[in-house]
């Protein structure tokens, strides 16, 4: 009978099955199989079916994919291609897709959320700070701008997404206010004013647990003191964080890693770098060690982890260098050709 | 429980095609269709499962009975499923995947969906029309202008392996 399969009667999946099933696949698949028939295409574009693909997909983080800007050699900041590109066991970064962005903006990415990135337009207008909303896997994007009157000297950004509305939320926190851009509604709001300048250290937004979170500083400056803007009130809230990984004040810096809130800081006198990362969801304060790095010499903003590929940490050190961490051996591999890629985001 | 006794519990399953399967309690309830009709008195005799075939139980069973075996180690069963869908092609985890949707198997719904996944990955579109009888609907200008839209999708696609 099994050597007669291609002359089989094919199955008939039920649909739910059929969806239990694509849920599973990547989106460059899905996208392909839109072409199947009116009724897959019909499933695959379903906001609901959008939904549950985006949770799958961020809960297996064993994919390691990350969107590079690709570096010409030559021309350094002019290139306008990211890259999809995928860490290997073999210390390699192996490149999926080349994608051009859009044009008229720079490829400095303000900040990114679920493979979106906010970029923004590469001359001043009388009129305000253009942006553009790019999804670089469906090459679609949104142009928007913040109103003159909005925008002050200081900025640092964020981006977050809520599913639940399928909204892109925007947040331009200005030296003492905030605002903040709902791609849905196309309008800004501004927010009232902080008391103080908002003194978060410079940095995007990481967009984990559906809210975006910063660090900011204390005002005596010995305590850092973890921020969220919560898109379903547009505030900002302060989570619980006594914790002593937040308590003295050295080189911290905050990323998403593989879907969860990850902090790390600089030991100097010993040379170490310790990663904490954080319990899923907004309520979940607790946080746990994740790895301790040894033998670093030198640390900067340049330093970031990236990923795990069995039990060694990938990391990023200066420049275009990527290095595999061994934690029994405490020594670092470095991997071959990177020189192409820059700025790592993880997708 | 009776396997604390020594004499564990065994119940009969029935194929479609009539074949009659032994398999211990313990390991048949995790199918949730399985364990309802004990709960409610009615595996005394034989438990007909009308919508699986014999060789799919047989395989089902194999699997209720592997991983069963095995402790609380998450780890330890996943690479016991990987293992055991390692050589089966796509016919096959077709009807293990309506199999467990039949018997309501969470764990191996999952794991077969997962593998499918995996084998239809890199696969055209027409493979996935044959080996899942879908029928091609479109125009031939709409499918090209499906097709047009998400261009860089179709790079990088395995050649036919089913012709």
């Amino acid at each position: 009978m099994a050597a007669n399969h291609s002359e089989q009667v094919p199955p008939f999946l039920p649909l739910h099955v059929i969806e239990t099933i694509l849920i599973n696949l990547p989106a460059k698949s899905l996208l392909r199989f839109k072409a199947v028939s009116k009724s897959w295409n019909t499933t695959i574009s379903d906001p609901v079916f959008v939904q549950n693909h985006l949770h799958q997909s961020k809960t297996s983080n064993s994919r390691n994919l990350f969107l590079c800007r690709s570096i010409l050699i030559f021309s350094c900041y002019d290139s306008k291609k990211f890259s999809l590109a995928r860490v290997d066991q073999d210390r390699r970064l192996r490149t999926l897709q080349v994608v051009e962005s859009p044009r008229g903006f720079y490829t400095l990415v303000l900040c990114y959320c679920d493979g979106v990135l906010l970029l923004t337009s590469a001359e001043d207008r009388r009129s305000g700070v253009e942006f553009v909303l790019w999804n670089p896997s469906t090459q679609t994007q949104t142009i928007f701008r913040l109103p003159f009157e909005l925008s002050t000297d200081f900025k640092c950004y964020g981006l977050c997404h809520d599913p639940g509305i399928g909204d892109f939320k925007v947040v331009v926190i200005c030296s003492n206010h905030y605002a903040v851009y709902s791609c849905k509604n196309k309008a800004w709001t501004r927010k009232k004013e902080f008391g103080d300048t908002f003194r978060v250290a410079y940095h995007p937004g990481v967009f984990v647990d559906g809210v975006v979170y910063w660090l900011m500083m204390e005002k005596d400056e010995r305590r850092y003191k973890l921020t969220y803007f919560d898109p379903r009130d547009d505030e900002f809230k302060m989570p619980n964080d006594e914790h002593r990984i937040f308590e003295v004040q050295r080189p911290t810096y905050m990323i998403d890693f593989g879907g969860r809130l990850c902090v790390y800081y600089y030991e100097a006198r010993d040379k170490v770098v310790h990663i904490w990362i954080k319990e899923k969801g907004v309520d979940n304060n607790s946080w746990k060690e994740l790895i301790t790095i040894e033998n670093v010499e030198r640390f900067a903003s340049y330093f970031v982890p990236m990923c795990f590929v069995e039990n060694k940490i990938v990391v990023r050190l200066r420049g275009t260098t990527v290095v595999l961490y061994n934690p029994s051996e405490k020594t670092f591999e470095e991997f071959e050709d990177t020189t192409h890629y820059f700025d790592f985001l993880s997708v | 429980m009776a396997a604390e006794t020594g004499t564990p519990t065994t119940l009969t399953l029935k194929s479609n095609d009539d074949e009659l399967f032994s398999v211990a309690e313990s390991a048949a309830i995790l199918s949730v269709t399985i364990r309802n009709m004990v709960e409610d008195g009615c595996a005394g005799g034989v438990i007909p499962l009308d919508n699986v075939d014999g060789k799919t139980l047989a395989s089902v069973i194999t699997y209720m009975n592997g991983i069963s075996a095995i402790p609380a180690d998450e780890e330890k069963k996943k690479s016991y499923r990987d293992k055991f869908l390692s050589d089966k092609d796509f016919e096959t985890l077709a009807d293990m995947v309506l199999a467990a949707n039949y018997l309501n198997m969470s764990c191996l719904m999952d794991a077969v969906s997962a593998k499918i996944a995996q084998v239809m990955e890199k696969k055209s579109v027409g493979w996935v029309r044959r080996k899942f009888g879908i029928e091609n609907d479109y125009t031939p200008e709409e499918e090209a202008a499906v097709k047009e839209e998400h261009k860089w999708t179709f790079e990088g696609v395995e050649t036919d392996d089913d012709n």
